[in-house]
């Protein structure tokens, strides 16, 4: 054969096939009529192109339903309900949409898995439903799955914000931020371990920070489908924060993800990884072969990090809740020593402690000289119609916590140097709703942090506290004036009662030494302006719009029972250790 | 794949080139994401394979070995890329089925159920049709790697790869027209290497 029959042939192949994919057929001769001498020829290599004709089937066109989602493909509302508005996010695995809940009327997150990345639809279904029963503050909620067509979708909370990802990129948390965005993490994940399920991509772009500075868990098991028989992990997760188990496709457990938390809180608190190669091969080797470069943290935190990272599972902590309550153990160790470790980690911390004992130190210089003599060697004793604590009693309410509420009290405190505790959640290496003077500066704690101000109170001065735990923010008052505004109190998702003088039986960490005159606690948002306060509570019209609900003072205690004086019957109980 | 994905696709190389190691996660991403879709081609309708090896071990090794070839080989252009990649996971694959089947088992149970050929010919003997067990794409894929260089690339991008004739044209710098034909020269080499062995 020619050149130029090769030549001839080819543009007849190609003409036949082009009439092939139009779903027009012709006959060898037709197309051969001017060239019979390639017509046998001709017919052979057309059969050939029929048999290798499946070669032109794209390997994604096999099997399950497996044209990848996109945007021309995805229709602008879904189930005639969440319309589609802006394409925020695509991977691997699917796409992210903000969207809009036309029934609630309300924005939300949309999450569209692409169909050739879902081995089984049906059990990526159940998985979505698995983790739309998960309701806890520090995992976004997802709200609705759902299909349209051959679509599966996820609608979910929709969390303004940038992810921890972003803020180690461009803002980083100081440590103690960072440990307490960790604690929150850590609690979530224990929630929705306790409930059966595994995060298995736990890294800081699944980790949404919202305006509020909340620490929210995000594509909770959605991108991943349980490691159960008859299926198949849908994904592996992200190699940088992968267990060495995990990598290995071994079966996992929780204790995987806390390997993954542990990278994160190496990485959160250095701005690295503790493995020593960007080249994914060698990261691949060193997580297999537990390899890490634990770069020097504070001494605590470091010990939790090594721990998490340890190769074997069995040898890291045993649940997402025991590495919390470490990490807190540690915050709060750090809060009252202030440690070396932190003026090594960040010097803004040095700075903040330093400014912050300058402050005590003025304050103290200001004080008369029998306030300063009462400050220095301090030891408050009972007084009667006093309530007096001495770090080994406490009053525990019949009320459970709440909110919004108001918390305030009149109190003077011994100085002992470390954190006071006065009103607050019965919640033991936890964030609740409270009160309290931490190493002299007044702190709330809202639910999921805590924040205070450096204005030093002096010990045995007799102050006022208050903090009103609002919907959208968090007012905190020394002295009947406003001094800080903090993120917005959520409710409480544990059921506790509001104690008085020390946090948890037998607790020895978090307790008052001092005398309390007179406390109230008040349901609604008692004060939004300054306000001048009474220096006793008594209860309160019944039309109060923000009605007492408990009132202490020392004038009314039977035996161990402080009685209420709001009229509400909510005595407590004294508790001594 | 979209048009615009390879051009996405030949940015993030360019970053990584820069030894950009967020550009290089990313690629990986990219890169697992198709071999993904390749193992899950080869292990379609295959349960007994499953039986002995996941999908997505299959997966992680040759994810592990695209790591290798990307650590140690100047990925320059996505063309380059693309044969990479679809080169490792063949020979991930092949490597696979010798391990489970044995050299001598490959083939042996070969095209004993082939599909029908189409109205247009074809023949059931033809060991150019689709294959329907382990050790047939273990041949199929043995077979490719008897292809010259040039054939190989195609069948690279437009099998392995998935992608449109279009984008492999815009891949390779040549007009559609002239991809369609090499790609006719591939299928028509690829048919005489299969069927050479049973011809002798």
């Amino acid at each position: 054969m020619t050149n130029n029959d090769e030549e001839i042939l080819a543009d007849l192949l190609l003409q036949w096939e082009e009439l092939r994919e139009k779903g027009q057929k012709t006959s060898p001769n037709e197309l051969c009529k001017d060239h019979p001498h390639l017509h046998d020829e001709f017919v052979r290599r057309i059969k050939i192109l029929s048999v290798t004709s499946w070669l032109d089937q794209p390997l994604s066109d096999e099997g399950n339903s497996s044209s990848p989602a996109n945007s021309q493909s995805i229709p602008k509302t879904l189930i005639g309900r969440y319309r589609l508005d802006n394409l925020i996010a695509e991977g691997g695995f699917a796409q992210v949409w903000r969207g809009y809940d036309t029934e609630l009327q309300r924005i939300v997150a949309v999450k569209i898995p692409k169909p050739n990345r879902l081995q089984s639809a049906d059990a990526f279904m159940a998985e979505a439903r698995r983790v739309a029963r998960l309701k806890h503050p520090g995992i976004v909620q997802v709200y609705d799955v759902g299909r349209d067509g051959e679509l599966c979708f996820i609608v979910s909370e929709f969390i303004e914000g940038g992810s921890l990802a972003d803020h180690l990129v461009k803002n980083p948390p100081a440590p103690q931020q960072a440990i307490r965005w960790l604690i929150d993490i850590a609690e979530a994940l224990d929630y929705a371990h306790l409930h059966g399920v595994i995060h298995r991509d736990i890294k800081p772009a699944n980790i949404l920070i919202d305006h509020h500075g909340r620490a929210l868990l995000a594509d909770f098991g959605i991108a991943q489908s349980a490691n159960k028989a008859g299926q198949e992990a849908l994904s592996l997760g992200t190699l940088r924060y992968m267990s060495p188990e995990q990598l290995e496709g071994r079966d996992i457990d929780p204790r995987s993800d806390i390997f993954s938390l542990g990278i994160v809180l190496h990485e959160a608190l250095t701005g690295r990884l503790p493995y020593s190669s960007p080249d994914p091969n060698v990261l691949r080797r060193e997580i297999v072969a537990g390899i890490q470069t634990v770069v020097e943290m504070p001494s605590g935190v470091g010990a939790i990090c090594k721990k998490a990272l340890k190769r074997d599972p069995v040898q890291r902590h045993t649940s997402a809740a025991e590495f919390a309550a470490e990490l807190r153990h540690c915050l709060d160790r750090s809060k009252r020593k202030s440690p070396p470790w932190i003026w090594v980690i960040a010097g803004i911390l040095v700075l903040a402690v330093a400014t912050a004992v300058w402050q005590f130190v003025k304050t103290r210089d200001k004080l008369n000289p029998s306030e300063k003599r009462a400050s220095q060697t301090l030891e408050l004793k009972p007084e009667a119609g006093i309530l007096f604590f001495d770090g080994k009693s406490r009053i525990v309410t019949p009320l459970k916590s709440f909110a919004p509420c108001t918390l305030e009290a009149w109190f003077r405190m011994a100085d002992n140097g470390q954190e006071q505790f006065i009103i607050g959640s019965d919640v033991p290496h936890n964030y609740g709703i409270g009160i309290g003077v931490n190493t002299y500066n007044p702190i709330a704690e809202w639910i999921r942090g805590g924040f205070y101000v450096k204005l030093p109170i002096a010990p045995g001065r007799w102050t006022h506290l208050a903090a009103v735990f609002a919907p959208d923010e968090t007012r905190l008052y020394l002295d009947g004036k406003k001094i800080d505004v903090g993120a917005a109190t959520l409710q409480p998702t544990i059921e506790t009662p509001f104690v008085i003088g020390n946090v948890g039986e037998g607790h020895n960490t978090l307790f008052f030494t001092g005398q309390i005159r007179c406390l109230r606690i008040s349901r609604g948002t008692r004060y939004s302006e300054d306000f001048e306060p009474e220096k006793l509570f008594v209860a309160d019209q019944e039309d109060f719009p923000s009605r007492a609900v408990l009132i202490y003072d020392g004038s009314k205690i039977e035996r161990d029972r402080v009685i209420d004086l709001s009229g509400e019957g909510n005595d407590g109980k004294f508790e001594f250790r | 794949m979209s048009l615009g994905t390879d051009t996405e696709l030949q940015n993030l190389i360019d970053v990584a080139l820069k030894g950009d190691s967020s550009a290089q996660t990313a690629l990986l991403d990219h890169a697992c994401d198709r071999l993904l879709r390749l193992t899950r081609k080869m292990f379609h309708g295959y349960p007994n394979l499953r039986r002995w090896e996941q999908t997505d071990d299959i997966f992680q090794n040759a994810m592990v070995r695209l790591h290798r070839a990307l650590a140690n080989v100047r990925v320059e252009s996505v063309r380059h890329f693309f044969n990479l990649a679809a080169v490792q996971v063949r020979r991930e694959l092949l490597d696979l089925a010798k391990h489970h089947f044995g050299r001598e088992g490959a083939g042996a149970n070969h095209h004993t159920d082939g599909i029908p050929a189409d109205d247009d010919g074809g023949s059931l003997q033809d060991r150019a049709n689709k294959p329907t067990d382990v050790s047939g794409w273990n041949e199929f894929h043995e077979h490719i790697e008897q292809l010259p260089e040039t054939d190989q690339e195609i069948v690279n991008l437009l099998f392995y790869e998935g992608l449109t004739q279009e984008e492999a044209a815009r891949v390779l710098g040549v007009s559609l027209r002239t991809l369609k034909r090499r790609w006719q020269d591939a299928k028509f080499r690829l048919h005489e290497v299969l069927n050479r062995d049973q011809q002798r």
